[in-house]
């Protein structure tokens, strides 16, 4: 009788202690930590694994939060960040030559950083300063920072990988030649290739380009400005072999083959290069990653012009665009 | 070693690059927003401005650098203007208002397009040449986050106060019955034994 009195009493108290919580808490993961006392959320990320001796990762994530990180033209940035490896035995259990570091992206290459530098040691953390080199060509959007770290005492590594940054976008082409010649031409003559050409455009940023489009003008007399070339005279192409074997590419006034060159227009609009689009690459890799080649051609010169040097002084310069 | 190799494929990067890039005619514009991987959020109602930065980091020249908004969606407007970028120069801000109507359902997206070119007097001798790019980013409304039902801290930790002095109290009383009882029970016993 005396024990079940006691079971009555402890189970009723178990329910009011259950009831009492349910007020105030969300889950006994809350409950615990009303008790203990610690905290129940957090901005940066946080990894500790169970045991006391392992390392503590902190990525100070707010160095990369609301700063500008804009990739560098044709080259590499590198970024920096800080993070704090705690361990609990104290800091000389650290191995400090264990850091590694690394952001990632799905579908794009790896970018990491075996050696962070070491910095400050304060109790029983230790500070390190990571840096890693993105590059012009690396994707623009959320990249992934992965923070390893192990001790001497337990040897786990541990891996925090849950803060990101994002990565600048960069619209940039560089253009070869800041001057297309076609050398000394006759009136009436048919299909002259410029004399300096391909232009070259480098794509040194990170968007991928579908459209490359001329914005032309007359080439007009330098010396009697009444007389002129008009652009309607004038093509371009992305190739240059001869696919009919008289004309080169670039001077075609049909299809050929599959290849075309576009009459360009006076100013009024965008005149697309067909087939033209210029990918986003690592242009170190000299195939013609992240290239486009473009050629030019005068199909007809005109006849009843002075004798004269012809160009856009007058008229402004051609704009070769990129969308 | 890793980073000598880093540092090598650097060098030997930036070579190649000088050898493709001579005699160039650029400049760059940056952003952390574009049209496909990180689109500008915003609210119905909401005004705010979107930063685009210049740049001019390859040919070893000045450049100036003509802006112009050629498709604002009805939702983006910003000064036509022109900017001197010194060789070297990174991170020159244009600005890039953008104004959402209320009542506009979430989900819905704008595309917004700024038209680059370099400013340039025509050249003389043949064809001179300027680049020009066109930025394109996309503006999506998002729903508005309900605002929270302001919450009175001390009347909720005034409550979860008396919640548990109740429950103390309750306690004690329920050990004190407990005691109370086991108490009686053996002074029952003996007057049995005699």
């Amino acid at each position: 009788m005396e024990n079940l009195k006691i079971v009555y009493a402890g189970t009723f108290l178990l329910v009011l202690i259950v009831l009492m919580i349910s007020f105030a808490s969300a889950g006994v993961g809350d409950w615990f930590r009303q008790i203990t006392g610690r905290a129940t959320a957090n901005a940066d990320a946080n990894v500790t694994l169970t045991g006391d001796n392992e390392v503590i990762i902190y990525i100070w994530n707010s160095t990369l939060t609301g700063t500008v990180v804009d990739p560098n033209s044709g080259s590499y940035l590198t970024i920096r960040f800080n993070v704090t490896v705690t361990d609990l035995d104290g800091s000389a259990d650290i191995n400090t030559t264990s850091i590694r570091s690394n952001f990632t992206r799905a579908g794009e290459p790896l970018r990491e950083n075996n050696t962070c530098e070491e910095g400050p040691t304060f109790g029983d953390s230790i500070n390190f300063t990571c840096a890693i080199d993105m590059w012009y060509f690396d994707e623009p959007g959320v990249w992934n920072i992965s923070v390893s770290a192990t001790d001497f005492g337990t040897g786990t590594i541990v891996l925090n990988d849950s803060t990101q940054f994002t990565y600048g976008t960069l619209n940039e082409v560089v253009a070869s030649l800041s001057l297309i010649s076609f050398g000394s031409v006759s009136q009436g003559e048919v299909n002259q290739s410029s004399s300096n050409d391909p232009l070259i455009l480098n794509n040194t940023g990170n968007v991928d380009f579908t459209n490359i489009s001329i914005n032309a003008s007359d080439l007009i007399g330098e010396t009697t400005p009444s007389d002129y070339i008009a652009v309607a005279n004038l093509s371009v192409s992305n190739s240059t072999s001869g696919s009919d074997g008289s004309a080169r590419d670039e001077c075609l006034t049909t299809t050929l083959n599959g290849v075309t060159a576009s009459t360009l227009i006076n100013r009024t609009n965008y005149v697309q290069v067909i087939n033209t689009t210029l990918s986003r690459g690592n242009l170190s890799l000299n195939d013609g990653t992240a290239q486009e080649d473009i050629y030019f051609c005068i199909r007809t010169v005109p006849t009843g012009i002075v004798s004269q040097a012809y160009s856009t002084a007058a008229s402004g310069n051609w704009v070769v665009n990129t969308a | 070693m890793i980073k000598l190799s880093n540092l090598v494929f650097g060098a030997v990067a930036c070579f190649f690059l000088v050898l493709f890039i001579a005699g160039t005619n650029a400049f760059g514009v940056a952003s952390s927003y574009n049209e496909n991987t990180s689109p500008f959020m915003v609210y119905p109602g909401m005004e705010s401005s979107v930063e685009l930065r210049l740049q001019n980091m390859i040919g070893n020249e000045d450049v100036k650098v003509s802006a112009t908004l050629t498709d604002g969606a009805g939702i983006a407007s910003m000064q036509t203007e022109e900017y001197d970028l010194p060789f070297g120069v990174k991170g020159v801000p244009v600005i890039v208002s953008i104004l959402i109507p209320e009542g506009v359902s979430p989900g819905t997206s704008y595309s917004v397009t700024v038209h680059f070119e370099s400013v340039a007097d025509g050249e003389t001798g043949g064809v001179g040449l300027g680049i020009g790019t066109d930025y394109r980013f996309k503006v999506i409304v998002a729903e508005e986050p309900q605002e929270q039902p302001a919450v009175d801290e001390t009347t909720t930790s005034g409550s979860f106060a008396i919640w548990w002095i109740i429950g103390a109290i309750v306690v004690i009383l329920v050990i004190w019955w407990i005691i109370k009882s086991s108490k009686k029970t053996p002074k029952a016993t003996s007057k049995k034994r005699r």
